[in-house]
């Protein structure tokens, strides 16, 4: 672990903001623990490599930055990528799965009413998690036709989508695996 | 920040909506089909 309580994984640990920007490898891909191989960890456990925009310090001296979100959708694949990759293990001996948060979409659905007349919601998609300067060098790291923020009814549709269809995943109903987390 | 009338107005419409969730789930079914290459 590190010293905030974090589990360390396969990702590269100590690079400055500079260097860990244009590295998307820096993320860690199978979520395992390099000393302790029966250690595998998903959503806010891990440890990330470092913060995915230019740290900051305010006039008291106090470090602001942004640390890459690990809760919701980023932690659904990165069960999924884990519990594939545990399976593989068992059956096979190797991993055969990875994801990196460079690689890694989530979306965000704030609701602010669940009418679907009159309800609204703020949607936010983003993709990459972790901006990829190399897949996307001229677009700040990220891919701009799918990273977006919507505010609306539509947010409101979504979020009843959304929950409808995680709540047949979760129940294991024909097509779950299909179903993104 | 405000939410102004006209902003309100269009948040509420319905053809606008349904065309913007459309395209929300293309975003996101975009997004996913990339993801799923693990």
């Amino acid at each position: 672990m590190n010293k905030t309580g974090f589990v360390l994984v396969d990702g590269i640990y100590g690079l400055p903001y500079q260097r860990l920007s244009e590295n998307s490898d820096a993320c860690p891909s199978v979520y395992r623990n390099p000393t302790y191989c029966n250690i595998f960890t998903a959503g806010i456990a891990f440890a990330p490599p470092g913060p995915i925009s230019v740290p900051h310090t305010n006039p008291k001296g106090t470090s602001i930055s942004a640390a890459p979100p690990r809760t919701g959708m980023v932690s659904g694949i990165i069960g999924r990528v884990v519990a594939k990759n545990i399976i593989d293990l068992v059956k096979r001996g190797r991993m055969t799965h990875y994801e990196r948060m460079s690689q890694m979409p989530a979306a965000c659905i704030a609701s602010m009413g669940d009418s679907l007349w009159d309800g609204s919601a703020a949607v936010i998609v983003v993709y990459p998690v972790v901006p990829d300067m190399r897949c996307f060098p001229k677009e700040a790291g990220r891919d701009l036709f799918v990273s977006h923020l919507e505010m609306g009814l539509s947010g409101a549709w979504m979020k009843r989508l959304i929950h409808s269809t995680f709540m047949h995943k979760l129940q294991g109903r024909i097509g779950w695996s299909l179903i993104p987390e | 920040m405000e939410i102004s009338k006209k902003e309100r107005f269009w948040m509420n419409c319905k053809l606008f909506q349904l065309w913007r969730f459309i395209m929300l789930n293309l975003k996101i079914l975009k997004a996913v089909d990339r993801s799923k290459r693990a």
